[in-house]
């Protein structure tokens, strides 16, 4: 029971820790495929023949502005798994992916732009971090 | 009586009008040169004077203050470069064998600038504009123009500089100390034309800092290159294909006619006030321009220093109908490409490749040509040595009584050695390469730059309008503001 406990904690922490960075990384992977290949392959271009450096200074200040926001949202995505894996009936993998993307498109649409560009990327990051904290969470319910 | 109030008033209001308009003085300073004669290309010298034309040309009462190189002493401060003849007389061919076949063009003689008040060795210079910048008045307005080489700070843009005569430098935040003797009511606009100029555009915020928020100053400006790039104009040469930098192109906008006396084939008054402002002048600029700069107003630095990290990349395909997209179109069209869309993307792809690979190719060949031109050079070296020995021994009582004696009789030698033809064409292709092929191709690359910069500044514009705050769209309107006053 005990072990049983600790093995919950430790994969909600890590799921706490991890997925937020992880999710960034799969927000940026699918930004640079999007500007790849529907854009202007700015990120690339950027890459190849401007200055690296300054390309990885910007990088690295936009994610440590976009970093707290990725928590934040595991924080309320967490919130809401937990709520909903109370009801039997929308406990699972599945209601948390649906909840996932369906909160990641709301915050691209509403706080970002309504555009593919806004939202694909967002949601591939909310599927990601729905997913680990369904993961993590799920153990939960064999205590009672 | 109402008539007569409304007359007083009218009286009183022209009064007014004319009292301002006949104190509103424009002062304009001009810095330019470069740091010491041999880097000081005539080129600058040309530049210069060609903006002191159009602005003795141009409407308004304007003072204008000059500060150029050594100042107006008599000393050989400009280094005009003409190609020298192939023949024993010019010392060609010695040069040639010992390297020096660029700098034996070389001429050098006093700037020819009119009305130059001083130097611009960094301490003068510094003294100088310190008392000038403290005589604009309210009303009055205040316009900079540097013309001449810059330095890169690798760490902070704030630390670029102005390499001044004698080797001396003046920092974006030396400069912003300065201009904060200019009082803040006047609108202070700059134009910096030189290498890394972009750094200058930190001057519109406190203390020249990397921040958003605007300076408490009035102040706008533009920029031949950004903070990280090399610009081009640089030349010692005289030649009108040579007449390529952003100064060029900005005061021709402002002028209506070329440098060289023709009408400008395009309008650069883009909002039809039948006045060309600075903006419009740096819009002309940015798209007629066929070199190697890719110029910035402080007001599109100011768009890109907005733009927040969940803008920065995304719909980068997108192409907003805006004063950008336009442009961007126009470049695209100008230089045979589809105005837009995924084909336009595509087309440059395919032809930055095959530009880039031929870029490869060319400074292959540059630098294997370098080599051989070695080889060759030190072969026919030896030979002169064993002959002529006082020859190898340049700065010497020896090589001035080798110059005395046996010049001609070694010049004859070179002339008629069997491998000084192949040294010839080695050498000039060697030159042609560097000075047109890869100049050229680097001015082609530059316009598929131009085109990702202009496309990307309008979206950056139309993502501003949709999601700026009240006090960032207050702060840009005061750039564009100060931008889009007239000369």
């Amino acid at each position: 029971m005990l072990k049983k406990k600790k093995r919950t904690k430790g994969a909600l922490f890590l799921a706490w820790l991890l997925a937020p960075l992880a999710a960034y990384a799969v927000y940026m992977v699918s930004l640079v495929l999007l500007d790849s290949f529907r854009g202007d392959g700015l990120m690339l271009h950027q890459y190849m023949f401007e200055s690296r450096r300054q390309l990885v200074v910007q990088l690295l200040s936009d994610g440590r502005q976009a970093l707290p926001v990725f928590y934040a949202v595991t924080l309320l995505l967490w919130v809401e798994i937990t709520l909903l894996s109370r009801f039997n009936e929308w406990s699972g993998v599945l209601p948390a992916l649906l909840a996932g993307t369906l909160t990641a498109f709301v915050i691209a649409a509403l706080l970002v732009e309504m555009s593919w560009g806004a939202v694909v990327p967002s949601i591939a990051s909310g599927l990601l971090l729905s997913l680990a904290l369904a993961w993590a969470i799920r153990p939960s319910r064999s205590r009672g | 009586m109402n008539a007569m109030r409304h007359a007083a008033a009218a009286v009183f209001a022209g009064v007014l009008f004319g009292a301002s308009s006949v104190h509103a003085l424009d002062h304009v300073w001009i810095v330019g040169g470069g740091p010491y004669p041999g880097h000081s290309q005539a080129q600058i010298e040309f530049n210069v004077n060609w903006v002191i034309q159009v602005l003795n040309a141009s409407a308004g009462a304007r003072q204008l203050h000059v500060y150029y190189t050594d100042g107006s002493t008599t000393g050989r401060d400009v280094v005009l470069w003409q190609p020298p003849a192939e023949s024993g007389a010019s010392l060609q061919p010695l040069a040639r064998v010992f390297g020096e076949q660029g700098p034996n063009g070389e001429r050098f003689y006093s700037n020819r600038i009119p009305g130059v008040q001083g130097g611009t060795e960094a301490g003068v210079l510094r003294e100088r504009l310190e008392k000038d910048f403290s005589e604009p008045k309210p009303g009055d307005r205040a316009l900079l123009v540097y013309n001449g080489h810059g330095q890169r700070d690798h760490r902070d843009a704030a630390g670029n500089a102005l390499l001044l005569w004698n080797d001396s430098r003046l920092s974006v935040r030396e400069m912003d100390q300065l201009m904060s003797h200019i009082d803040p009511g006047v609108p202070v606009r700059f134009v910096f034309t030189q290498c890394y100029s972009g750094g200058f555009a930190r001057l519109i915020h406190p203390q020249a800092q990397d921040t958003l928020a605007l300076g408490q100053a009035n102040r706008c400006g533009f920029f031949a290159e950004s903070e990280d790039r090399e610009s081009e104009g640089c030349s010692a040469s005289i030649e009108v294909g040579d007449y390529r930098d952003y100064s060029t192109y900005f005061f021709a906008a402002l002028a209506g006619r070329t440098r060289t006396g023709e009408a400008i084939g395009v309008n650069p008054d883009r909002n039809g006030d039948n006045v060309v402002s600075l903006y419009e002048a740096h819009l002309f600029a940015l798209s007629q321009a066929h070199n190697a700069d890719l110029p910035r107003s402080t007001s599109e630095v100011f768009l890109e220093r907005w733009q927040p990290w969940y803008l920065r990349w995304i719909d980068t395909g997108a192409e907003p109908d805006n004063v950008y997209g336009r442009m961007a179109r126009e470049v695209a069209k100008k230089n045979g490409l589809p105005e837009s869309g995924p084909a336009l993307i595509e087309k440059m792809r395919v032809r930055r490749h095959a530009m880039t690979q031929k870029m490869t190719e060319l400074d292959e060949e540059h630098e294997n040509l370098g080599r051989e031109v070695k080889t060759l050079q030190k072969e026919i070296r030896k030979e002169i040595g064993l002959r002529w020995p006082e020859a190898l021994s340049p700065y010497t009582l020896n090589f001035v009584q080798f110059l005395k004696k046996d010049l001609d009789a070694a010049q004859d030698f070179i002339l008629s050695h069997p491998r000084y033809p192949e040294l010839v064409t080695k050498q000039d292709r060697h030159a042609a390469l560097v000075h047109e092929e890869i100049s050229s191709l680097d001015r082609d690359i530059t316009q598929l730059d131009k085109i990702l910069r202009l496309r990307n500044l309008a979206r950056l514009q139309g993502q501003f309008e949709r999601h700026a705050t009240e006090e960032e769209r207050g702060w840009y309107q005061r750039l564009q503001s100060c931008e889009g006053q007239p000369l």
